[in-house]
This record gives C-alpha cells, structure tokens and sequence, in this order.
C-alpha cells in the first residue's frame, strides 16, 4: 500500500498536484482513537437500555457494525485530501456557525476512496462522502447541502434510532407469536412467512424514506442558513443526484482499437462480442415490490416535498467555480487511482480508459493502463481474475460490457504484448 | 455418451435481509437441484437451471420455483408451479430434474420424484436420460406449461391432477405412458417400452456390466418433431418367433443424421451381442447405412463417436479373441479409427496405434502392459479439422487394489501415427478390492480425467483432479489440485490451479466454453460464506 502511495506522489509531485494519500498511517491511527472514544459513548448509551434481551442484540449488531468500520479505517479507505479535507471542513465550521443552537461540534466529516458516489452518516458523530461524489459535484454549496443532509441524519439520530427500532420489532413478542404460528403450520408455511416478511421490510422501508424527508428538512435549514443566498443549491443537489450514477462518457470500438490494436497485436471485432443478447432477461421482478423497497424516495418526491414545505424559489445567485474547479484539477487521476489501491482493477481500467480518451497525452494514465493491466494478468494466471474483473451483466452500460468481454477474450500473448506496449 | 459428472451441486437457496432471521428462514425456498443447460449443439453452455420448492401446499403437491441463470450467471428469470408429489414415510425420495434441453425459445423440462442415491447413480452412468412427462418453459416470456405425458403415442397436456394419495393407480397410468428422449434437434424419440424398461435398455447399452432385466422385445419407435407432430416409425423385431433379436438406443444427432446403438442378440442370453450402429436420416426416418464393429481378426470395443464436416469418425479398443471367442482385458493391441463417408457409409479408411508406437518412450510390450508401472487407458478423442487426433489417456495398474496412476496426451496424426506424448505426474489415487481394467475403470468413474472442452478461437482444455479422491484411503486434509491442460496451435500448456485455500476449499464445477466456474467454501462453521467466480481459462 505504501509503495501505491509512494508511487502515486511520484507522478503527482511531478506535476506540481494535489494527491490523496492512502499511507497515512498516523491519520489512520487517530481516527481510529477517535472512532473508539465515539463508540464507547454508544456503548454506554446501549448499556443503559433496561430490557436485557434488547440491550445484549443490540449490542452484537453493534459490535458486527464497528468492526466492519475499524476494518475500513485498518485499510486506509479514509483518507485526508490535500484540498478537500480542508474544504469540508470550512462548510462544516461555517455549518457550525450559522446554526449556533444546533451544537454540532462534535461532527466530523471523513473523505473516502470509493468506487461508489455516496455520502452517508453511521452513526457516532461521523459523515463520510466518497471522493467521486465530490468529482461530480460542480460547486461548493452542492456539496454544502449534502453534508447538510447528513449532519441532519446525526442529529436527528436515525442510525441509532433505526438500529434500535429494528431490535425491538425482531424481539417484539408479537411478532414471535406470529412466527411460531407460522412455524407450526404443516401447509403453505413460506408463503405465509413471505407475506409477513414482505409486510415488516415494506414498512422498514417506508420508515427509512420519511426517514430521509426529516434529514431533508432539517439539511435544508441548516443549509439555508449557512448560505442564504443559494438556498435553492438545496434542490438542484437532488436534482443532480437523480442522475448522478450515469456515466456520460462511453468507450466506443474505434476506442478499443486504439487502445488494444498495438504492434504485434491485430484488433480483433469478436473480442467485444457480448451474451447478454441472446438472452430475454425478465423484468418485472417476481418476489419483491420494488418501489416499496427503496431505502429513499425518488429525488423528484424529495424536491417537491421541499419545495412545497419551504417555498423555496429556484433562483440562484451566480456562483464563481473556478477555485473549486482548480481543486478538482487531479479528481480524474485520483479517482482512477482510488479504484486501483480498492483493487477493482477492472473498474479502473475502464475508467483509466475514458479519461486517457479525454486526455490523451497524460503518462499518468498510461501507466495506470500498465498497472491495472499488470494486477489483472497475474489474476488471471491465479485464476481469481473474477475478484478484480466484473461480469458482463444485463444492467451495465454496452460500453462497459464490451470492456469486460474483451479484457476476457485476450489470448495470452494477445494480454503479453498489450502490456509490454504500455510497458 | 458418458455423463460427464459434476463435482458438487451448484448453487443453494436464495437468503433474504438479516432483521428477522426466523422469519426469514421460513420464507425462504429450498434448493432441490441445477442442471447445466446445453445450446442445441450439446456442446455449448447456454445456462443453469436450479429448482427449489417454495412451499408444500398439502400432502401432495408442493409448488416449485425454476430460476434460469444465464452462461454468466447472471438471473435470467424465473416462473413457478405446483406439482403433485408422492408422499411416504416408508420411502424418503426428493425432486429434482430429471433433464432439461434447450429448443429454440423453449426450455423442454422434466421433474420428478426419486430416491436420492439411486438418481445420482443413473446420474453418473447415462447423461440423456429420458422422461414420460415434460413441461414447456418459453424463454420469451417465462411461461410453463403443464405437463406433457405421451399416451398412444400422442403428446398430452394433463389436465387432471395425478391421484398421489393412490400411487398403485398412478404406476397403472403410467404403464400405458410412453418414455422419451430428446435429440439435439429438439425432436423426440418415443420407444414403445414403458418407463422403466427404457431406463433399463439405456444403462445397458452403455454399461454392458449392468445388471440385465427381462423385458418385452422393442418393436418400434417413433419420432415427432419439436412440434411434438409425429413423422416416422421404425421397425425392428417384427419377426415373433426368432431367436434372435435387436435392442436399439439413441445415440447421438448430428445436423441431419441420428445415430442408434444397435446389439444385435443371437439368443436370448447373448453375453457378448454385435455392436454396430445404425444412421437414420431425421427427416424421412430411412436407415442411411450401417456401421459394423464386428471384425474377423481382432474384437473392437467402441470408444468414441463423432461428426467431423463430412465424416463419422469411429475409435475403438482393438483385442484378441480368447479361445471362446471373446476377448481379453490385459490383452489390448491397441486403438483403431475408423473413416466414414457421412453421406454413403463408405469405410474411408481404417488405422491402427499398436503399442509399438511408443517405443523409446515407455517399455510396454504388445498387449500394452508397461513394465513395473500398468496399462493405459485412453478416455478422451479430440479430432482435428487437420486431421490430427489429441487423445487424454490415464496409467492404472490392476490389482487386489488397483491404482490409478499419471495422465497422458497423445497427439496421432491421420494415421494414428504417434506424433507426440506428454506424461503427466499426478497424485495416484487407489481403489481398495477392485480388481479391474480400463473400460471397467472408467465406467466406475475412478479415473481422474474429468473431461474436455473447445476453446473460443481454436483448440481445446482438458480437465482432471490431482488429488487424492474423497472416500478413498483418503488422508485427512488433502491438498486439492485441479490440472488444466490446454491445446493451443498445436502447443499443450499444463497448468496447476489449487483447490484448497487457507479457509476452506474450491469446487471446480463445468462452464462456458474456456471457462471454469470456482465455488469457494470456507471451512469456518460461524462464517459459511461462499462465491462463485467464473474464471478464464489461461490460454
């Protein structure tokens, strides 16, 4: 990992850019310090719940959650950005400042590399935004409004509130009753089973969105007033966030032929072809209701639902992006790079591939192109390429599975001599 | 055609979100069975079927669900349906699917009941296994339709429920229902023997060892078409009175042609029938010619069967006879192949590899055997489109406990003339009391060859365990090895891929052409987690 890093600063520094440095092992060491001394006062708030047999579940999934975050913390996944961390921590004090009842002094903010673009709160005074969420956004007050959103989570104190919702409805002697019911049933037990499990995670669901309408409420607020003047920054962040998954760019075959025609190695058409074709893939799903399953109302009920409640207009005040623009100068490269130090070496060739598309004359994607290319031939001859290498699948862009099939369809020295060329 | 068996069952139940464990469990369905579903071709890998029971309606009916995966293993779809079932607490027996074959847009299904030892055991020995009742699943819309039974010889939708609570009128029902085999071409073969008969008829076409049942001569039998329209009929036995009689069984269907094994019985007891086999043409149902293993010198054992363009290409043992006319198994002479005219049934040509071919390679002598180590056995035939062969064969010595000892690859060019031989070390797995030789071995699945594929873009893979085999005189914690030999422009590549992880150990299940699919399941009880990756072949 320190090698990555080192690596990767080599090139940065060479450029004169920002970097993120996922060797950092003495933030790494205080955060998790810090995540301890957080936890123990969950800890202690769980302690004091009277009913045992609550307070001992609690506890387990509690635990089962902090590991799996001090796991992330061990991995390096959080990380201090030389322009960002500073940034989020300015729209956190001027958060801070503006809502001087709300007391949030306690929030602290985390920067993750990611492969995902997500912001989320877990609880324990901490917000964590994923890098490529921060690369998609255009403007500061964007980002303002998402941290907003997940201040609000904290405070409102939904992911202790749903942990603790959750323990009480699973040990609910109600819902024992019911099951055991269930269970005694010589006939038809799994349909009755379905129709009572589909009934608690529906309304789980719908708890978690009215969940998120709360989070939107109180985010704007406390969002508005800390930039009164670009309130309605508040909508088009949901606004942006409906599309925010969809990729704008695509790799087309006069792409692939470029990158993959090298010397002594002819482009060959049958290396894009896909299977995805030959199958009539179902859509409606069977088992589940999906819209009662989303987590989140649609980001259309989300901006209705603020603007009716807050009357905002939708009138901006200009904003000047260029000091933010210049801070995202090297977002390209570290997203590319995130992906590789997360091992999904598939995603980040793909992606390496789109922005050299951009930018043709940057070493540094060549040489990420090299790297990743490196990592998936040894899985390959490992025969774990499948941990690293996506599978083509019904819902990925053409482009995207095109990729997948061709890095697949590689013979073996076809893979050799694509890989000394970018040697 | 030798069912090419799987290591493991693939694939488990679907699990649900964690907050109401219980609850959970309860709804959630039970995996029964998968099946690797095959393109028209019989080569190609189109996707996997896994059947589980959603829930037990009442004492004999459950519904099932089908989920069909594609060759990625992404979700396809899935549709369900309910089903009667034979419930007893004097015999535990479990659905599963019996066969399924892909036509065009429709997935040909069968389900039904058997006793778990028993189906894995007809599982291993015949891989068509035929069916006296099938559903239709339309792959546009995942539609299923009831079952299909075939009485007097038409294709019938039920449309009454089977009595299960009286199963002596169920077993009355189905003497009078016909038993079926699919071809390659989405045709049927219907027999005029009930069920179990053709079962029966089947093993023994290919397993001459197995057990013999007294069953009423085969008269005829008739091909509809994937319309379930009937065309022909074809007669045999006609003759009440003789002696003599002929038990066919479908063999294989290439493009136009289909292929039945016949034996030819001189008696009743004929222990030693005439093989040959007949090519009929699909269409009109007309015998094309004949191809005879009868031969006056040596007796041939047959191996292998294929379609090469415009040829049959027939391999088979070559032994001496005995004194009574049959022959030996440590006496082998060698192989021979056997060229066709696809069109006339002209023999072409006829080629031997007697074991003198490996001379200054191994000291083996003319009835095979290698001195201080056994015999080989050759298990797999690759015929090249420029007439080169690639043969997998495998060393075993006989004995009280006879061994299984270091694979081997041939390349034989059109002659059968050796051109070149790759000894494979191995691990050497024994089998404690038998005593027997290769066919015999292989039958018993003993050896540790697995089996073969084409490569996309040429060239073929070949699979087979290094390790020592589980029930065996098995050692505690053996290390597990999965060996990959590739043929690529005329270059064999032998590859090692372990089995055995630090927490726990990988199942090797068969894939898409150049693929492996590598389940991997941890042996630790409190986290059971398991994947499975779809991994390339390095080639």
């Amino acid at each position: 990992m320190l090698i990555l890093a080192l690596f990767f600063m080599e090139f940065s520094f060479a450029q004169n850019s920002t970097v993120i440095d996922t060797s950092n092992v003495d933030y790494r060491e205080k955060l998790a310090q810090y995540y301890d001394s957080q936890t123990s006062k969950t800890e202690t708030r769980i302690n004091e719940i009277e009913d045992k047999k609550i307070r001992k579940q609690f506890l387990i999934n509690y635990t089962d959650k902090t590991v799996a975050f001090k796991e992330l913390i061990n991995k390096g996944v959080f990380v201090e950005h030389n322009s960002f961390t500073n940034l989020c921590n300015e729209i956190l004090t001027k958060i801070n400042a503006s809502n001087p009842t709300q007391k949030l002094e306690d929030i602290k903010i985390l920067l993750a590399v990611s492969d995902e673009v997500n912001a989320y709160n877990c609880g324990e005074g901490l917000i964590v935004v994923d890098l490529p969420l921060i690369y998609k956004m255009d403007n500061e007050y964007e980002l303002a409004y998402v941290i907003a959103h997940e201040i609000s989570h904290q405070k409102l104190d939904h992911v202790y509130q749903s942990m603790m919702k959750h323990n009480w409805q699973n040990n609910s002697e109600e819902l024992k009753k019911k099951t055991d019911e269930i269970d005694q049933q010589k006939y038809n037990k799994s349909s009755l089973a379905s129709g009572l499990f589909k009934k608690i995670v529906y309304t789980n669901r719908e708890e978690s969105r009215k969940l998120e309408h709360q989070a939107d409420s109180l985010g704007y607020i406390l969002f508005r007033n800390a930039y009164p003047d670009y309130e309605s920054y508040s909508v088009e962040t949901l606004r942006k966030l409906k599309w925010i998954d969809e990729e704008k760019e695509a790799l087309t075959k006069e792409d692939f032929l470029h990158f993959f025609e090298v010397s002594n190695t002819k482009f060959k058409d049958e290396w894009l072809v896909s299977e995805i074709a030959i199958y009539n893939y179902q859509k409606n799903a069977k088992f589940w209701n999906i819209d009662s399953l989303r987590t989140h109302p649609d980001c259309d009920t989300r901006i209705s639902f603020l603007k009716e409640n807050f009357k905002i207009q939708e009138k901006n005040k200009s904003v000047d992006v260029a000091n933010f623009n210049l801070q995202k100068i090297n977002s390209d490269k570290e997203f590319v790079f995130g992906l590789y130090f997360l091992e999904e070496y598939g995603k980040s060739l793909y992606y390496t591939l789109l922005k050299s598309k951009k930018n043709p004359k940057e070493e540094f994607f060549k040489k990420m192109i090299y790297d990743n290319l490196i990592k998936l031939r040894d899985a390959r001859n490992n025969y774990t390429l499948n941990k690293y290498l996506e599978n083509e699948k019904p819902k990925f862009p053409e482009d995207y599975n095109q990729f997948l099939c061709l890095i697949r369809n590689l013979r073996k020295n076809e893979l050799t001599q694509i890989i000394e060329f970018y040697k | 055609m030798k069912k090419i068996s799987l290591l493991i069952a693939l694939f488990f139940c679907t699990t649900f979100f964690g907050q109401v464990t219980k609850l959970s469990a309860l709804s959630s369905s039970k995996f029964l069975d998968s099946k690797i579903l095959y393109e028209e071709d019989n080569e190609n890998i189109y996707g996997y079927l896994l059947l589980f029971e959603k829930d037990k309606v009442n004492a004999n009916e459950s519904l099932f669900e089908l989920v069909l995966l594609d060759k990625n293993l992404n979700k396809v779809g899935s549709t369900s349906f309910a089903q009667e079932v034979y419930n007893s607490w004097l015999i535990k027996l479990s659905s599963s699917i019996y066969f399924a074959k892909k036509n065009k847009d429709n997935l040909f299904i069968a389900i039904g009941q058997s006793n778990p030892m028993v189906e894995s055991l007809i599982d291993r020995m015949i891989e068509d296994k035929g069916t006296s009742a099938f559903r239709v699943l339309n792959l546009k819309d995942f539609t299923i339709s009831q079952n299909y039974f075939i009485k007097d010889y038409k294709f019938q939708l039920q449309t009454e429920k089977l009595d299960m609570q009286h199963p002596s009128k169920v077993m009355k029902e189905m003497q009078n229902m016909r038993f079926t085999k699919l071809t390659t071409n989405g045709g049927f073969i219907v027999s005029d023997l009930d069920y179990k008969s053709s079962m029966n008829e089947s093993i023994a076409a290919f397993y001459p060892g197995a057990a013999k049942m007294k069953v009423n001569r085969q008269k005829e039998f008739y091909y509809f078409d994937s319309d379930f329209q009937q065309k022909w009929v074809y007669k045999i036995n006609q003759e009440e009175k003789s002696k003599s009689f002929y038990k066919y069984n479908y063999f294989v269907n290439n493009r136009n042609d289909l292929v039945f094994i016949k034996k030819f019985y001189k008696k009743e007891n004929d222990n030693i029938p005439d093989l040959s086999f007949d090519v009929v043409d699909v269409a009109t149902g007309a015998k094309k010619f004949e191809i005879s293993m009868a031969n006056t010198a040596y007796s041939y054992v047959f191996e292998n069967l294929q379609f090469l363009d415009n040829k049959i290409i027939v391999f088979a043992s070559v032994y001496d006879f005995n004194d009574k006319g049959e022959y030996r198994y440590d006496k082998k002479r060698g192989y021979v192949k056997q060229v066709y005219d696809r069109q006339t049934g002209k023999q072409l040509s006829e080629d031997f590899l007697k074991w003198d071919a490996f001379a200054g390679k191994l000291d083996i002598d003319e009835d095979g055997k290698i001195k201080d180590y056994g015999f080989i056995h050759f298990l797999e035939f690759r015929c090249d489109k420029d007439g080169k062969t690639i043969v997998v064969a495998e060393g075993y010595k006989p004995n009280a406990n006879t061994k299984i000892l270091d694979l081997f690859t041939f390349v034989l060019d059109e002659k059968m003339k050796l051109l070149g031989f790759n000894k494979i070390d191995k691990f050497k797995n024994q089998i404690d009391n038998i005593f027997a030789y290769g066919s015999s071995l292989e039958n018993m699945g003993t050896f540790d060859y697995m089996y073969s594929q084409n490569l996309p873009g040429g060239g073929y893979v070949f699979y087979y365990s290094d390790n020592e085999k589980v029930g065996y005189k098995s050692k505690k914690d053996p290390k597990w090895i999965l060996g990959v030999i590739t043929y690529v422009d005329g270059v064999f590549d032998f590859q090692k891929v372990p089995l055995t992880t630090k927490n726990g150990q990988i199942y090797p299940i068969k894939a898409k052409n150049g693929y492996i699919l590598l389940k991997e399941v941890s042996n630790d009880d409190n986290n059971k987690d398991s994947e499975i990756r779809l991994e390339k072949i390095n080639y």
